[in-house]
């Protein structure tokens, strides 16, 4: 046995590329497209098709005026490369953002639903950039192509040893594999952190920024029923590690200036919170974590009355589960939300029609007219009206 | 038995299963059309209806159901779905968006929306402008709605939605907004208004 794990070690030892063999990748240069004959220009022209069809999906996000203010925030921390990325909204309600080889940058609505200002905003477009700049996908692409066919060498060899139950072999080398490949995103995605800090440092962001996105993440997380990642299998560096990294390397840099711009941030996605945020909820993710979320998307105090509001609407929409009356708590942080700001004509609908809910009929009907009196009249009075007959 | 005799009635089977109609889709016919004895309808034209045991819904179409469609929901009852079934996308059944009957008028509106969304067959789902309508005799509310597909086609149509006895009734037509919502619109809105509920 040992003599065929020996020969197995010799052969891997006297193959020319070393494991994870991903020839070296220049960084892109900014205007460069690939020569046509490469595997990168293969892979540019798929994400080419797949950007073609984004442009018109349903799930793109139609506000031209929101990508233009995210465009501007990449062309601002690298103006160099900012002819080569295109950047896009897409309704979907998770914190994501990815990077395409080709320069299609793609955001999604969950990750500005939960930035705090335009500095945590440009540290995730930071980052993506320096995906791109780094060509990332590129060497990820060739790195998995080394080690798929290095494992496929590794279990042929353990096959023809002669070592009994094949498929744990296989198990064991695509764990292997995987662990190797996550390894090297990691790398990948510790340097694209690298040049994303430098990016905000250089545009006069606020570098504590960076940290608090995954600050927040972590504390989701935490309150809710997502699995941490494994740190050995995880595909981005664990969140704390992250903190970590861009914390130490922050305290390198001097000159440090402190540009947070929350107010420009809230007023460009304040026409679509209602819809995120009644996206969110319908997520059913656990209440602490969706109350987190909101705290979070509402912590400049200003409109508190919406954060009291929106909290409403979550027990609200929970209604009565297991014994659990949340239409109590619903009303006390409408009730809230009426002592923050007397005159937003939703809170009072939503207060209104839920007292007719649980028969407390005059105070319904109080509420409603109230609603009526604020909203001049809304598309919805008739309705409102047959209830207070 | 001899092998021949075993292998003709084997054929003789065979050639049966082949031979049975797809009972999947069913033709309409103009006139009064009774639906699984819950509704009762009046059309103008021919349809072809759609329907599997397994879902609580079924749809008529002229041209494919991508195109147009008027969908009847049987009717929920407390804690069910209008999606019961578990698609390819939707393994979060837990999360599936349910029916309480004592939702108001909004909230079934907003409860008809979740569960479209909850679908994911369009990744984006508005509705608006609802107002008081009667299903038949039921106390219920109208609405319109807005789609797109992920491919980016956009839908339009519109919805009638009511509770009677704790149950929720439901109907709906959608059509592609070029060329299909505007042709049939008006006999998609005849046939919704001659809803009676049996």
């Amino acid at each position: 046995m040992k003599k065929i794990f020996l020969f197995i070690i010799i052969f891997l030892g006297s193959c020319a590329t070393p494991i994870g063999g991903a020839k070296k990748v220049e960084d892109i240069k900014p205007q460069e497209t690939p020569s046509i004959e490469s595997i990168e220009a293969g892979l540019w022209m798929s994400m080419n098709n797949y950007e073609e069809k984004l442009k018109t999906s349903g799930s793109r996000l139609k506000d031209k005026d929101l990508e233009k203010y995210l465009k501007n925030i990449l062309c601002n921390l690298t103006p160099e490369y900012c002819k080569d990325i295109r950047v896009y909204v897409q309704n979907m309600p998770y914190f994501n953002a990815f990077m395409a080889p080709n320069g299609m940058m793609v955001v999604w609505t969950g990750l500005l639903l939960r930035a705090q200002n335009e500095a945590q905003v440009a540290a995730v477009i930071g980052h993506e950039a320096g995906h791109y700049i780094k060509r990332h996908s590129l060497k990820s692409w060739l790195d998995a192509k080394s080690r798929t066919d290095l494992m496929a060498i590794l279990s042929i060899g353990l096959a023809v040893g002669g070592i009994p139950s094949a498929g744990d072999i296989f198990n064991v080398t695509q764990l292997l594999q995987a662990g190797f490949m996550a390894k090297h995103s990691r790398d990948n995605e510790r340097e694209a952190d690298k040049i994303g800090l430098d990016f905000l440092i250089d545009a006069g962001y606020d570098p504590g920024e960076a940290p608090k996105v995954w600050e927040n993440i972590i504390k989701e997380m935490e309150l809710g029923e997502a699995n941490k990642p494994l740190t050995f299998l995880a595909s981005h560096p664990a969140p704390e590690e992250r903190i970590e990294n861009l914390k130490k390397q922050t305290e390198e840099y001097e000159n440090i200036k402190n540009k947070k711009n929350m107010k420009e941030f809230k007023e460009k996605i304040q026409p679509h919170l209602k819809k995120w945020i009644k996206n969110e909820i319908r997520l059913k993710n656990k209440l602490e974590q969706t109350e987190f979320v909101l705290e979070k998307t509402f912590e400049d105090n200003e409109n508190d009355y919406l954060l009291k509001f929106y909290k409403g609407e979550i027990y609200r929409l929970i209604g009565v589960k297991e014994e659990e009356n949340n239409y109590d708590k619903a009303i006390d942080y409408y009730d809230e939300s009426i002592k923050a700001k007397n005159d937003f004509p939703d809170v009072y609908r939503e207060l209104g029609l839920l007292q007719l809910k649980i028969e407390k009929n005059e105070e319904a009907k109080k509420n409603l007219k109230k609603y009526l009196e604020l909203a001049k009249n809304p598309k919805d009075a008739a309705i409102i009206k047959s209830y207070l007959n | 038995m001899s092998v021949i005799k075993k292998i003709f009635i084997i054929s003789f089977f065979l050639i049966l299963i082949s031979c049975q109609s797809d009972k999947t889709y069913i033709l309409v016919e103009p006139g009064k059309v009774e639906i699984n004895k819950i509704y009762s309808v009046n059309t103008n034209m021919k349809w072809s209806q759609f329907q599997e045991r397994e879902y609580n819904f079924l749809f008529w179409t002229v041209d494919g159901y991508t195109l147009q469609r008027i969908v009847f929901f049987k009717p929920l009852e407390d804690g069910q779905s209008l999606f019961d079934y578990d698609s390819l996308f939707t393994k979060e059944n837990e999360k599936r968006p349910t029916f309480n009957p004592k939702m108001n008028k909004f909230e079934i509106k907003e409860f008809f929306e979740s569960c479209i969304i909850w679908s994911r067959e369009f990744t984006s789902f508005e509705t608006t402008d609802i107002k008081n309508y009667k299903i038949g005799e039921i106390e219920g509310v109208s609405f319109d709605i807005k789609a797109q597909n992920e491919l980016g086609l956009n839908y339009k149509g519109f919805a009638v939605i009511g509770i009677k006895n704790n149950k929720l009734y439901s109907i709906y037509f959608i059509a592609t907004e070029m060329e299909f919502y505007d042709r049939y619109k008006k006999e998609a809105e005849e046939i919704i208004s001659s809803i009676k509920i049996l």
